[in-house]
């Protein structure tokens, strides 16, 4: 009887209650208790709400298991230098450029890693945003741009934000190398954000994964403001003529020209300017049906749910509740805020300089996030002028916006990577 | 005097950036958005240019193949209708069949039906 009784005391102390309450757990109980009120905030987002559920929903769910004690799914520590030469497991002169080796990281992982921790080396090793892009180059139709080629300046004015951001961050005490993770959010591009991070400053992976995606989630909230205090009535009114048509010889050169000149200029933006022209090549061509239509649905849906539960994972209670996470969070508005601005301003300057041809309501689409800061800026035009149609016109600085923001990762990359 | 080459030095030296200092915070931060913003500039207005070539290079094929795809697009409208007319004439009297079966007694005049 004292046996069983043992047996169960002791099956107990495994359980995760028991382990959530326990005095030696590094992570006290209310700990748990606000990432569990932050992670049925995102699922309301992506579920009630329906905002970016493809993305939050895997984020939430990789913090759930990421903040239940005892079931060890991930060990973020296998990815960090420290673990290694704290516990004596490499010596100081095995260290390459002064980093664990990955082979010994990716070792480690899989003699001792839990799920999580195998596909969290597609994030570590740079796989998930560069197959990310291929999917979405895969999917998006640059004609708008190739037609409309000034709109590339739209999407350049949109970086702004992200080196205001940098800017900020270094005033508030932030590394230059954190500065730049953080500054990227304002490029409102997920996968380029996760790509910058996870090179500059792993240890904020999370909470600036959290903040990139749901503020992409919260544009059609916080870009009209801008565009209406920035834009006169005359203005949002402007009515844009129509695109010419582009040929598909213009179509197919267009990705291998840029992927050229880009990497060319900015080799660090090449895992994912690359990618993304791959992608937009395997479409354009009409002789990779195949290899597109597998980018577009297959590889990127399996590679958004590898992507979302791993990164969510390291949002774990002891990394996340810190005063930097509500730095990042504040950052990253004010980067998008700004991008938003910049993006509206330079539409402003184009506007008059074209004689007042282009609606600078487009310019707010050039922060990325296709296509919904487009679609922001159709919408916000029809409440002006129902028979007013940007969306077309909007997809030209979107598009470039993905272009701006992979060069922008591209200089932090190359000044800090 | 801070010159040319301290600033470079200081930029291209990041690892002995002192946040805590107010002047290399504004200076490497400074410095960083200004390079950066130009780069970006510089490599999508090289893109611009580019494109704005392809427009001079192909805008005669363009014209060429939107000339053709016109004519085929107006002989394909012409082609279908013919068959439309007969397809729309079925459906509206369909409707109205339907309409009639539903109120006993009235009757329905077409009086025009034109194409959107």
């Amino acid at each position: 009887m004292n046996e069983l009784l043992i047996a169960i005391e002791d099956f107990l102390k495994t359980t995760g209650i028991a382990q959530m309450f326990s005095s030696s757990s590094d992570t006290a109980w209310w700990q748990y208790l606000i990432m569990y009120v932050i992670i049925g905030t995102l699922f309301y987002l992506a579920i009630v709400k329906k905002y970016e559920p493809l993305l939050l929903m895997p984020i939430a769910f990789g913090m759930l298991l990421a903040n239940l004690p005892g079931a060890e799914l991930i060990h973020l520590e296998y990815f960090f230098d420290e673990y290694y030469l704290e516990n004596g497991i490499i010596a100081t002169e095995e260290l390459v450029n002064g980093h664990v080796p990955m082979s010994r990281m990716i070792e480690e992982v899989i003699n001792n890693g839990g799920l999580v921790d195998i596909l969290y080396l597609g994030v570590k090793l740079g796989v998930y945003p560069s197959l990310i892009f291929l999917g979405v180059g895969a999917m998006t139709d640059f004609s708008p741009l190739i037609s409309n080629p000034k709109s590339l300046l739209m999407g350049a004015g949109a970086q702004l934000g992200v080196f205001v951001a940098f800017f900020a961050a270094l005033f508030l005490g932030f590394t230059p190398a954190e500065a730049g993770a953080i500054g990227i959010i304002g490029g409102a591009d997920g996968p380029t954000a996760i790509l910058v991070t996870k090179e500059l400053a792993p240890q904020l992976l999370g909470a600036i994964a959290i903040a990139a995606y749901s503020y992409m989630a919260l544009i059609p909230i916080i870009q009209p403001p801008f565009m209406r205090l920035l834009t006169t009535e005359k203005e949002r009114t402007i009515k844009m003529t129509n695109l010419r048509p582009v040929s598909k010889l213009e179509k197919v050169l267009f990705p291998i020209v840029v992927t050229f000149i880009v990497c060319l200029i900015v080799p660090a933006a090449a895992p994912l300017v690359g990618f993304l022209m791959l992608g937009n090549l395997f479409n354009v061509s009409g002789v990779a049906d195949r290899l597109s239509k597998t980018a577009q649905n297959e590889l990127i849906n399996i590679v958004t749910i590898c992507l979302g539960v791993s990164v969510g994972a390291t949002a774990n209670a002891q990394n996340f509740l810190k005063l930097e996470t509500l730095y990042i969070i504040a950052l990253g508005l004010c980067a998008f805020c700004v991008s938003t601005c910049g993006g509206l301003i330079t539409g402003k300057i184009m506007c008059k300089l074209t004689g007042g041809k282009i609606n600078p309501l487009i310019g707010s689409a050039g922060v990325s996030a296709v296509p919904m800061a487009a679609r922001v800026s159709q919408d916000v035009g029809r409440e002006y002028d129902p028979s007013n149609f940007l969306l077309m016109h909007a997809m030209g600085p979107n598009v470039a916006g993905v272009i701006g923001s992979a060069v922008a990762a591209g200089v932090f990359l190359s000044f800090f990577g | 005097m801070f010159g040319i080459e301290d600033f470079t030095k200081k930029i291209v030296d990041f690892q002995n950036f002192d946040p805590s200092q107010l002047s290399d915070a504004l200076l490497f931060g400074g410095a960083i958005l200004l390079i950066g913003m130009l780069t970006v500039f510089s490599v999508l207005i090289i893109l611009w240019l580019c494109l704005t070539l392809f427009k001079l290079c192909f805008s005669k094929k363009t014209k060429s193949e939107k000339a053709n795809s016109s004519v085929s697009e107006v002989q394909i409208q012409q082609a279908q209708s013919k068959s439309d007319d007969k397809e729309i004439v079925a459906v509206i009297a369909a409707a109205i069949a339907a309409a009639e079966s539903e109120t006993d007694g009235l009757k329905f005049r077409v009086v025009s039906f034109r194409r959107k």
